[in-house]
């Protein structure tokens, strides 16, 4: 049997699964935001404006790993498929595993930072700077092992 | 061309799946348990914003903690990549 | 993407990344530059740069004592503003048509990384003094020692990783919907929001993630 069409297949089912997976976790976690973005303007519409600008930072955030599913997808889906060999097979499989589980955690992860952070800024406007400063930090230190995933998929696409 | 598929073949195509699967699966439970974390730490600035540096620091620590299993997870993974 | 240039001293290859060591030049060309017009001349009402400058200096300062004391957050200032504007352009450089950001090179964070994980080291080691320190690894319980020496190490792997893993997602989008779109529409907005918005976030975060590393050595 030729080797090329089963690399496509796993390339090909490798980048659905990253992309399927990968955004789960993104599109709960920035829905839980939005949602508590609006509680808040509800409770104090005179600062809605900065409530707004918090839900928008928390959602692009966390929306990070997302797109590094959309990045491992797009490399699986524009492979030079001319030179494959047979353990690149398993690779494109597990890479889009590994981003695709990898990134259901921070994504869910960062949106719950985000939603409290749209919360607290409702309920206590004068404090959003420093509010801002720690969901920021917060949200990146969850996003590590997004990352870490993102880096295993690359190794996994490129080295392996 | 004709595919040839032995031992060593089937024992790196299970090594790099692994790797995989180890980074993926490991990766939800520490990046949700910081995302608790972050919560309860923001949720205390917005009530009391003067301990803000003491809470960011624990906040810190403890994200620093549970990432530990992340840590093995791509400790582990990057050893089925190279090492197996 | 990055050329290296290799030189062979005694047996031993010594390998440059030319494009790393050029973009890095550039931004530290810019940032002497600004340094240079925000001081020039300094006057009692800043004007332009100057405004920019002492802006960037009072944020920063709070932020800067409020973790570390009055006494050390005046010593670190200079270090951790510094760090902040030289990210801030590294990641914003990769705007510019032809250039590159060096912080899509992982020996930039890393290394970066490493200037923290010693800094905050040697500060606790100053501080606590040699034995007080060394005993930090054996709290709560003696066998955890291994646990927190993975963490300490983590810590190096994590932040110059995040860096890293951020600009390089961000150029790869770039440069494959580029080469889908054959340069039309989209680029220049995602060029803007990944260069200057994820750029100026994840160079906070570094900046942010060193002081505190550094504030939980010496508390």
């Amino acid at each position: 049997m030729e080797l090329t069409p089963l690399v496509k297949l796993a390339a090909f089912s490798g980048a659905a699964v990253s992309m399927g997976l990968g955004s789960i976790g993104a599109a709960i976690g920035e829905g839980i935001v939005a949602a508590k973005a609006e509680e808040g303007m509800v409770r104090q519409p005179g600062i809605a404006d900065e409530i707004f600008r918090t839900m928008l930072v928390g959602q692009a955030v966390a929306e990070s790993t997302g797109i590094y599913s959309l990045v491992v997808a797009m490399l699986l889906l524009f492979q030079d498929f001319s030179t494959v060999t047979l353990l690149d097979i398993p690779a494109f499989l597990a890479a889009g595993f590994c981003m695709g589980l990898g990134a259901m955690g921070p994504g869910l992860g960062e949106g719950f930072v985000a939603a409290k952070a749209c919360e607290s800024i409702a309920r206590n406007p004068e404090t959003s700077p420093v509010i801002i400063r720690t969901m920021l930090v917060g949200q990146a230190v969850t996003e590590s092992t997004g990352v870490y995933a993102l880096v295993v998929a690359l190794l996994l696409i490129f080295v392996a | 061309m004709a595919v040839e598929i032995g031992g060593t073949e089937i024992v790196r195509a299970a090594a790099l799946l692994g790797a995989g699967f180890a980074m993926g699966v490991g990766s939800i439970g520490p990046a949700l348990a910081e995302g608790f974390i972050g919560v309860k730490a923001v949720e205390a600035i917005g009530k009391n914003p003067g301990e803000a540096g003491l809470l960011t620091r624990t906040m810190l620590v403890g994200q620093a903690v549970s990432e530990s299993t992340g840590i093995y997870s791509l400790v582990v993974a990057l050893q089925l990549i190279f090492v197996a | 993407m990055i050329q290296q240039l290799v030189f062979m001293v005694g047996g031993t290859k010594l390998k440059f990344n030319v494009v790393t060591i050029i973009m890095t030049w550039v931004v530290m060309a810019v940032c002497l530059l600004f340094a240079w017009a925000a001081t020039k001349e300094a006057a009692e009402v800043p004007r332009s740069w100057q405004t920019l400058a002492e802006a960037l200096y009072s944020a920063f300062k709070g932020i800067v004592r409020e973790a570390l004391g009055e006494v050390y957050g005046e010593r670190y200032l200079p270090l951790i503003l510094a760090l902040f504007i030289f990210l801030c352009l590294c990641n914003w450089i990769g705007v510019i048509p032809f250039l590159h950001e060096p912080t899509k090179d992982l020996n930039t964070p890393l290394c970066l990384g490493i200037l923290g994980f010693f800094i905050a080291h040697g500060t606790a080691i100053k501080v606590k003094g040699l034995g007080r320190y060394i005993k930090g690894y054996f709290e709560p319980m003696w066998f955890i020692m291994p646990l927190n020496l993975v963490g300490e190490l983590a810590k190096v792997v994590s932040i110059s990783f995040r860096l890293f893993g951020n600009i390089v997602g961000g150029s790869i989008i770039i440069i494959i919907v580029n080469h889908l779109v054959y340069s039309l529409f989209f680029p220049p907005f995602l060029n803007l929001f990944f260069g200057l918005f994820v750029g100026t976030v994840q160079a906070f975060v570094f900046t942010m993630l060193t002081l505190v590393y550094i504030s939980v050595q010496i508390r």
